[in-house]
């Protein structure tokens, strides 16, 4: 199992970077941008979709800025979960990713845009070989979905990602570049539901940071995560909840997902529901239940679809219970 | 064999699965004679799976009885295993998941139907606990469930069933040492198992489970007990007194080299330093059948024991020459060898050695070990036979989240009786390392096909074994029997601490939320399935209104501990005596204890073929005899 070659890129700076960016896309060669490499050198070794070039993002510290409203892509996990700027549920989240070691490597660019993962996909090359390939990488075949059998136009591996979830309750904003110039988009608009595109980004387009608004810092909330073991381990459903009271009363509540379907899930009109109808318990025992039937999980992970969506109203019941406490 | 001369390089981790002649083997070798170049074959994590045997999957019915006083009247076991495309071990194994669950108790009958299925899976062969774990873990849930039937605490139970020290189980293997009793006393106690059994809320459990396994198997591989030795030990001591010792044992990280440079310094008084171990060449080495069936401490110890005991009889006879003290007042001390009445008159060990020297140059030695003659003679008598065995008992304490079905084990006492530790850091360490293996069977690792026949968790992102984060606090508690017929009366530690941490835990789970799980492993998943199911049966909604287990003692617990009483003092008794009347399982049942039970009883015989009466309404191992093949598709 050797790891095809590839030319690796190291630009100082992202305008150097989207240089070597435009560059190679106009020879017409295909490229990769590599942060933390946690995810992306793990399925080069299995050949899943590598790339003729790698540009690294490590030696750019513009990429590199923490504060309470902004995150550099290029800012590591463990940083991010450590550091005094952040929203407790935000490192809360960032602490349960995978281990200290990967969290050491990883960064909160790199778990955004995460590559989707499935049992039919993330394997060796001969491994797939004999199931044909499959559809996310078929390998010129056009290969079906192995998930899902006779449709070959919707990937429907997971998006297994803990910041995900945590941001998008923020109201986070992503800031893109690219050779056409800057943009900017709500953290709920990025995700595009296909395991394949997965978000947003043009062929050629880099992540720079995000900016949470001001005000978060005064809202509380929780993340739980479920998983086999305390380490390692991706989620096999996440939810995120944060809400805002004022003198005793919920004022705005949101709620968030991961881990059960190609992207992440914002439920915003049943957290509006609750924040509307807000009874105590019986409101959270309601939520859940909503929250359990709109998620679709598919078996590609190692629980079953029916625990995790039954795991999942469960976890919104945890995630929701300083509701009722405060 | 004179051809071909193997270096062994230090390797960790045997755990059974490489003890097969693999064809990447023979391929390296010749390889390397044909192109005269050194061949390396590696495996990445995938083909690994493929290659290595790993545990046997296995359907278990089991039948268990007991009668109104307590008694263990009959186990009934009905085994059908997943051997994969391949033999390896598989026939041992078959045998070994019926006739290694036949002790520590005293059982009134036992049957057993085994059969071992090819399946287009990797093959399964001999792993850690080798047929045992699975059986095991069915005998301690099933006396779990049995003792909850008979409103009796499952401790009291155990002791009161127990065979005493020299005796013979219902499969004529013949016992030793046994320190059964003072294992489970000793969790019992360590754990304050009477202060939390069906007495914790919700949610939280404890459970015990004990293990019984062979110190060495008590037939070797090549076959022939008669013609070879099972170990062979090679000693050399030339003028300055050092001593070389050749041994084939492989020292896969368990401490074999150590064990043995132990047993020769501790006979011939000399402090570690002065041994030297060559393990490594088959040159020099005498012939060694392996590392396997934790034999390596009992046999080979016992072989450098013996090898050691004709140099020390050489330095004996040298000495009572120099100093005209009879050989048998003389005794070995630190590097010294003098008369035990009157320590003044003696020698230098350096003086006794060259005087042992003069005629012939080096003293040279050869020590071989042999099991004494054991087993009956019915067909498979010799599968499970072993010169000793070793007992354990865990006891687990469990937190399990009745709303997810997540178990984490919080703590563990785990006593193993291992004869006398003679290493007592590697014996704990056995332990431990034990209760992680284990731990991961029973709650999170499994290999899952899907409905391709793909292998779905081909790494170990996906083959849950377990993080640190999962592991217990373990007390590793050692047990010393002292066996009659061990080195130093050591048996082993390597396998056997394996097999009780997964009843335990089973046990345990039972106890926190009164919920049986019969598949391993306890995934969150699948216990969740069975609350629900507990739950619809009882008609709640809320999985944490769950009724927690409850044990109001019957009558019987009275009569139980009684006889766990009388059994200890006997137990004490037969330990002490040195006149040792034999012992036959029946005797708890009113049978002669000194006549095996077959030799009674003409019904009591062994068939190795299921009868026509069997076959004409099969269970599960019975149906494997009349199979047709099916195929089918699905997840």
């Amino acid at each position: 199992m050797k790891m095809p070659p590839f030319k690796l890129y190291s630009p100082s700076s992202v305008d150097e970077a989207i240089q070597i960016a435009k560059s190679l896309q106009s020879k017409q060669e295909d490229f990769d941008w590599i942060s933390g490499g946690t995810d992306l050198i793990p399925n080069y070794k299995w050949h899943l979709n590598p790339k003729k070039n790698v540009i690294s993002l490590a030696n750019i510290s513009q990429l590199t800025e923490l504060t309470e409203t902004t995150i550099g892509g290029m800012v590591r996990l463990q940083d991010l979960a450590e550091s005094e700027f952040t929203h407790p549920v935000l490192a809360k989240s960032a602490n349960s990713i995978a281990s200290i070691m990967i969290r050491r490597s990883g960064t909160v660019g790199g778990n955004i845009c995460l590559d989707t993962r499935c049992y039919w996909y993330n394997q060796t090359e001969d491994w797939r070989e004999t199931i044909d390939w499959c559809h996310k990488c078929d390998c010129g075949t056009g290969a079906d979905c192995r998930v899902i059998p006779n449709q070959n136009t919707l990937c429907v591996a997971t998006y297994q990602a803990d910041l995900a979830p945590v941001l998008m309750c923020m109201e986070a904003r992503v800031h893109l570049i690219s050779t056409s110039g800057k943009r900017e988009m709500n953290l709920i608009d990025f995700f595009e539901l296909d395991g394949m595109k997965k978000n947003k980004l043009l062929p050629g387009e880099l992540l720079t940071h995000i900016t949470i608004p001001e005000e978060i810092s005064t809202w509380s909330g929780d993340y739980q995560k479920l998983r086999q073991r305390e380490s390692w381990d991706f989620p096999e459903a996440g939810v995120a909840a944060l809400w805002k009271k004022k003198e005793g009363k919920l004022e705005k509540l949101r709620i968030a997902t991961t881990g059960l379907e190609s992207i992440p899930g914002y439920h915003e009109d049943l957290a509006m529901e609750l924040v509307e109808n807000w009874e105590g318990e019986e409101s959270i025992k309601y939520l859940s239940e909503k929250i359990r039937k709109a998620v679709k999980p598919v078996p590609n992970t190692w629980y079953t679809p029916a625990y995790r969506r039954k795991m999942v109203k469960v976890l919104t019941k945890r995630a929701c219970k300083g509701l009722l406490s405060e | 064999m004179h051809q071909i001369n193997v270096h062994r390089t230090f390797v960790g981790g045997g755990f059974g699965g490489k003890s097969d002649p693999f064809p990447h083997e023979m391929c390296a070798s010749i390889l390397a004679r044909k192109s005269g170049r050194p061949v390396r074959i590696t495996f990445d994590r995938e083909e690994v799976y493929w290659i290595n045997r790993g545990r046997h999957p296995s359907h278990i019915e089991m039948n268990l009885h007991a009668d109104d006083e307590g008694r263990l009247c009959g186990i009934e076991t009905d085994a059908l295993i997943d051997g994969g495309a391949f033999a390896s071990f598989g026939h041992v194994t078959t045998y070994y998941n019926g006739v290694l669950h036949t002790a520590p108790y005293e059982i009134g009958a036992f049957h057993y139907t085994g059969a071992r299925v090819w399946t287009n899976k990797p093959a399964s062969g001999a792993m850690r606990g080798h047929g045992a774990v699975n059986s095991r873990c069915a005998v301690e849930v099933g006396i779990d469930d049995i003792s909850e039937q008979l409103q009796v605490d499952p401790i009291s139970f155990r002791l009161a069933n127990l065979l005493p020290p020299h005796s013979a189980t219902i499969t004529g293997f013949r016992v030793t040492s046994i320190g059964m009793r003072e294992c489970l006393e000793r969790v019992m106690k360590e754990s304050g198992w009477k202060e939390k059994f069906r007495k914790m809320p919700l949610g939280h459990g404890i459970g015990i489970g004990c293990g019984f396994f062979i110190s060495g198997s008590g037939l070797p591989i090549h076959w022939d007990p008669n013609k070879f030795p099972h170990a062979t030990v090679h000693l050399k001591i030339d003028m300055d007194g050092g001593v070389t010792v050749h041994t084939g044992a492989a020292d896969i990280g368990q401490g074999s080299d150590t064990v043995v440079a132990q047993s020769v310094a501790e006979v011939l008084g000399l402090p570690l330093d002065m041994i030297r171990i060559k393990s490594r060449e088959t040159d020099t080495s005498p012939v060694d059948l392996g590392s396997y069936s934790s034999r390596v401490t009992f046999m080979n110890a016992n072989a450098a024991i013996s090898a050691a005991m004709e140099i020390r009889s050489d330095l004996l006879n040298a000495t009572s020459e120099i100093t005209k003290a009879p050989i048998e007042k003389l005794v070995i001390g630190d590097r010294r060898i003098f008369r035990k009445d009157e320590p003044a008159i003696g020698v230098s060990y350096l003086e006794a050695l060259h005087k042992a020297q003069e005629d012939r140059g080096a003293l040279v030695a050869s020590g071989a070990y042999r099991t004494p003659p054991m087993g009956r003679a019915h067909k498979g008598a010799a599968a499970g036979l072993a010169p000793a065995y070793s007992f354990s008992a865990y006891v687990a304490e469990v937190k399990v989240d009745v709303e997810t079905g997540q178990t984490k084990v919080e703590k563990v006492w785990a006593a193993h009786d291992c004869g006398k530790a003679l290493n007592p850091l590697a014996v704990k360490g056995q332990i431990i390392g034990s209760c992680h293996m284990g731990m991961g069977q029973v709650l999170s690792e499994e290999m899952r096909y899907g409905r391709t026949g793909n292998l779905m968790n081909t790494d170990l992102l996906d083959y849950k074994i377990p993080s640190v984060h999962e592991m217990p606090h373990v007390t590793p508690i050692i047990v010393e029997s002292n066996d009659p017929e061990g080195p130093f009366g050591a048996k082993e530690a390597g396998e056997g601490p394996l097999l009780p941490i997964l009843p335990a835990v089973c046990n345990a789970v039972y106890d926190a939320i009164g919920v049986r799980t019969n598949e391993l492993p306890i995934t969150p998943d699948r216990l969740h399935k069975n609350i629900e199911r507990k739950c619809r049966e009882l008609k709640i909604d809320d999985p944490n209104d769950l009724p927690s287990p409850r044990l109001e003692h019957s009558k019987l617990q009275d009569t139980l501990e009684k006889r766990a009483k009388e059994h200890s003092i006997r137990d004490k008794e037969r330990r002490l005596t040195s006149e040792i009347e034999p012992y036959h399982n029946g005797a708890l049942f009113g049978m002669d204890p000194t006549i095996p039970p077959d030799e009674v009883d003409e019904s009591w015989e062994v068939t190795v073929i299921p009868s026509e009466e069997y076959l004409e309404n099969p269970r599960l191992a019975g149906s494997a005899w009349v199979h047709t093949e099916r195929r089918k598709r699905g997840i």
